[in-house]
C-alpha cells in the first residue's frame, strides 16, 4: 500500500519505520530537512520537505494514489487541515493525531465525522487506556487482548525466584497438558528472540506469554500471583500527576473499584480535580514528599502510577514509591532514550505515549485480516491477530509440516466454539482466528502466509 | 536433574485405587503419600489439591492425571503414584476416565523444581507403551520398577 505520513517526530518516525519494514511504500513530509534526513538515511522512505497542509507539497508526495494518509505533526491544526485536504484528494483512510482534548471529548463541537477524519488519535487518551489495562491485570507488565478479549498477551519479568526461571521451552511444552500457554518471546539484554526447545528462560528476561483467558487462573497459580478476587476489596493506588492523563486514569480506576490517591503539586489544579473526581482523594504535594505518601499508605499500595509531564520526575518518584513499599509502578516515559533504561532500574511497566499512539494508529491502518495489534515496549516485535481465509493452502496440514515464517510463532488458535494452544500436530481450519507473535523482519512473511 | 527415582518411594505406590470419584481418588493418593511421609496432615494435602483442581483439571487426557499443590513448611517435593483399573472421572480434557495418577506436593517456595518434575512425569506418561506397561503391571513392585526403568531411559 502507499502511505503518506506528515510529521517526522517520534510518532511519525516510528510509523515510517514499522510500515516501511512491513513492505509498504512510505512517503514522509516534514518541514525540517534534518528530521527528514534522519528518516531517509535509515529507512526505506521517500522524504519530501515542506508543509503537510499544502496541496502542492501533498501532490509532490503523490497523494493522488495514496491509500492511507497519516498526519502526526505537533500541531493539531496542521494535522486536521492536512486530513481535510487528503479527503479532497480522495484518500480513503485518514488519520490525525490531536493533543487538544476538545476534539475528542464528549460534547465536543467538532467531531471526527465533521472533520472528515477516519481515526482521531489522542495521545493522552491512548496512554491512559494503556495504563488502566495494565493496572487491571496483576503480575503482568504488558497486556494486550485479542479475539474480543478471549486471548491474552502478557509479559512477565523473570527473577531468580520465578517459577519459570531455568526451565527450558521443551519442559514447558511437556506441561502444556496442564498449563496451557505459550512463551512466544523472550527479551534478553534488549534483544527479542522467539525461544525454541533447548532455550532456557533466565533471570532478567522478560517473557511474553499468550494464553486463553480461561487458563489465566491456573497460569496465575503457576506463577504464584495473587488472583484478582483474592486481593483486598479496594486495592489502593496512587497516581502522580493530575493532567489529562492522570484525570482520565483516575476516572476509569474509580469505576474499577480502586481506592485512589491523586497527587499534584499545583493547588489550583488540585481543586479542579477534586471537583471532578468523586471517590479519589486529591493531595496537593510533590511526588517526592515521602512523609505524606507513607501517611497515605504507600506501603503495600497495589500501584504507583506516575504520569506527570516530566520523565525524570516519573522515573524518580516511581523508584521512591517502590522503595517505600509500593507493589508495582507504572511509569509514563516520553523520551525514547529513557524507555529502555527505566525497566532496568526496577520500574515494573513503562508506557510511552509514542508507542501507545503509534500502536493505535498501526492497529487502525492495518485493519483487514489484521484484526488488532499491540506494539511491544522496547522492541519492534508485534503481536497480531489474523484470520485464516478459506482458500489458505495451510488448512488441514499439521503446523510442524508447514513452512511457517521463522521469526514468528503462533500463540493461540480460536474457533467458533473452542480454542487451541498449538502444538506441532495442530492444524489450521478455515475462519480460525490466529494470534501470532512476529519479529519485524517476519511481518511481511506472516502477512503473505495468511494472504 | 532430579530423577523420579530420587523422589518416589516404593511404598508410595498403590496398584489398586478403589476410589471412583475425583475427591476420593485425591484422598486415597494422599493416604499413599502419608505412608511415606507421616509428617503431613491428610486434610491439608487434600485441600491444596482441590484448590488447584478448581482452577482447571490436572487430568491431561490419555488416562493420565497429575494432581499437585503447594504446601507451606514442607521440606522437599513429595510424590506418590496410584493406578485405577476401573478409571476415575477426573474432568479430563479428553472427557475420558483417568487410570494413572502421579500426585505431587511441593514446598511453596520451590515451584521451579516442582515444574521440572511435572515436566518429566508428563513426558514419561506421554509415551503410549509406558502407559500400557503400567496398566498391565501385576503389582506395586512391578509398577515401581517400570517407572524407575523408563525414567532412566528418558
Amino acid at each position: 500500500m502507499k502511505i503518506l505520513i506528515v510529521g517526522g517526530g517520534q510518532v511519525g518516525f516510528f510509523l515510517c519505520e514499522r510500515l516501511s519494514l512491513e513492505g509498504h511504500e512510505v512517503a514522509l513530509i516534514d518541514r525540517s530537512e534534518d528530521q527528514l534526513k534522519k528518516a531517509t538515511d535509515r529507512l526505506d522512505v521517500l522524504g519530501i520537505p515542506g508543509n503537510g497542509a499544502s496541496a502542492e507539497i501533498l501532490e509532490q508526495a503523490g497523494i493522488h494514489d495514496a491509500d492511507i494518509f497519516i498526519a502526526v505533526t505537533d500541531l493539531d491544526e496542521v494535522n486536521i487541515l492536512a486530513c481535510l485536504l487528503a479527503r479532497e484528494y480522495g484518500v480513503i483512510t485518514r488519520v490525525a493525531r490531536v493533543k487538544n482534548i476538545e476534539y475528542t471529548s464528549q460534547g465536543a463541537v467538532l467531531s471526527k465525522e465533521k472533520l472528515g477524519i477516519s481515526l482521531l488519535i489522542n495521545h493522552d487518551d491512548t496512554v491512559a487506556e494503556e495504563i488502566v489495562k495494565i493496572a487491571g491485570r496483576t503480575g503482568a507488565f504488558d497486556v494486550a487482548e485479542f479475539v474480543e478479549g478471549e486471548v491474552l498477551f502478557l509479559g512477565y519479568r523473570i527473577t531468580e525466584q520465578s517459577p519459570l526461571c531455568d526451565l527450558t521451552l521443551r519442559e514447558l511444552g511437556e506441561i502444556r497438558g496442564i498449563y496451557r500457554f505459550v512463551v512466544t518471546a523472550l527479551t534478553r539484554k534488549g534483544k527479542t528472540i522467539i525461544p525454541r526447545g533447548d532455550d532456557t528462560i533466565q533471570a532478567g528476561d522478560s517473557a511474553f506469554v499468550v494464553c486463553h483467558k480461561k487458563d489465566l487462573p491456573s497460569l496465575q497459580y503457576l506463577l504464584q500471583m495473587e488472583e484478582e478476587e483474592k486481593r483486598s476489596r479496594a486495592p489502593r493506588a496512587f497516581i502522580l500527576g493530575g493532567g489529562h492523563i492522570g484525570l482520565h486514569i483516575a476516572q476509569v480506576m474509580e469505576k474499577l473499584g480502586f481506592n485512589l490517591r491523586l497527587i499534584d503539586r499545583d493547588q489550583t489544579r488540585c481543586e479542579k480535580l477534586a471537583a471532578k473526581l468523586t471517590k479519589t482523594l486529591v493531595i496537593n504535594t510533590e511526588g517526592t514528599d515521602i512523609r505524606t505518601l507513607v501517611d497515605e499508605g504507600i506501603e503495600d499500595a497495589e500501584f504507583f502510577i506516575a504520569v506527570t509531564e516530566n520523565d525524570e520526575t516519573n522515573i524518580l518518584c516511581s523508584l521512591l514509591a517502590k522503595q517505600h513499599g509500593a507493589k508495582r509502578t507504572l511509569t509514563l516515559v516520553n523520551q525514547p532514550e529513557l524507555l529502555n533504561l527505566a525497566p532496568t532500574l526496577g520500574i515494573d511497566a513503562v508506557v510511552s505515549p509514542r508507542i501507545a499512539a503509534a500502536g493505535a494508529i498501526l492497529k487502525y491502518v492495518r485493519r483487514g485480516t489484521v484484526i488488532s495489534l499491540a506494539a511491544i515496549e522496547g522492541s519492534n516485535a508485534e503481536v497480531l491477530e489474523v484470520l485464516v481465509k478459506p482458500d489458505n493452502e495451510a488448512i488441514g496440514k499439521p503446523l510442524k509440516d508447514l513452512d511457517f515464517p521463522s521469526g514468528a510463532i503462533i500463540g493461540a488458535i480460536v474457533r467458533s466454539d473452542s480454542y487451541e494452544i498449538p502444538t506441532g500436530d495442530c492444524t489450521l481450519q478455515a475462519n480460525d482466528r490466529v494470534v501470532v507473535f512476529a519479529l519485524p523482519e517476519a511481518l511481511p512473511k506472516v502477512e503473505r502466509f495468511f494472504g | 536433574m532430579m530423577k523420579i527415582a530420587d523422589l518416589l518411594d516404593p511404598k508410595g505406590v498403590t496398584a489398586e485405587l478403589k476410589a471412583r470419584t475425583k475427591q476420593d481418588a485425591l484422598a486415597e493418593l494422599t493416604d499413599t503419600l502419608l505412608q511415606v511421609n507421616d509428617g503431613l496432615v491428610h486434610d491439608d494435602v487434600v485441600r491444596v489439591l482441590l484448590e488447584r483442581e478448581r482452577l482447571g483439571s490436572t487430568g491431561i487426557g490419555d488416562g493420565v492425571a497429575i494432581p499437585h499443590g503447594k504446601l507451606k513448611n514442607l521440606e522437599q517435593l513429595q510424590i506418590s503414584f496410584g493406578r485405577s483399573r476401573e478409571g476415575v472421572d477426573f474432568d479430563s480434557m479428553d472427557g475420558r476416565p483417568a487410570h494413572l495418577f502421579f500426585l505431587l506436593v511441593a514446598p511453596e517456595e520451590s515451584v521451579g523444581i516442582h515444574l521440572k518434575t511435572l515436566a518429566r512425569i508428563s513426558k514419561l506418561l506421554k509415551n503410549g507403551s509406558v502407559r500400557q506397561r503400567l496398566l498391565d503391571a501385576v503389582d506395586e513392585d512391578e509398577i515401581y520398577r517400570i517407572i524407575i526403568q523408563e525414567d532412566e531411559a528418558l
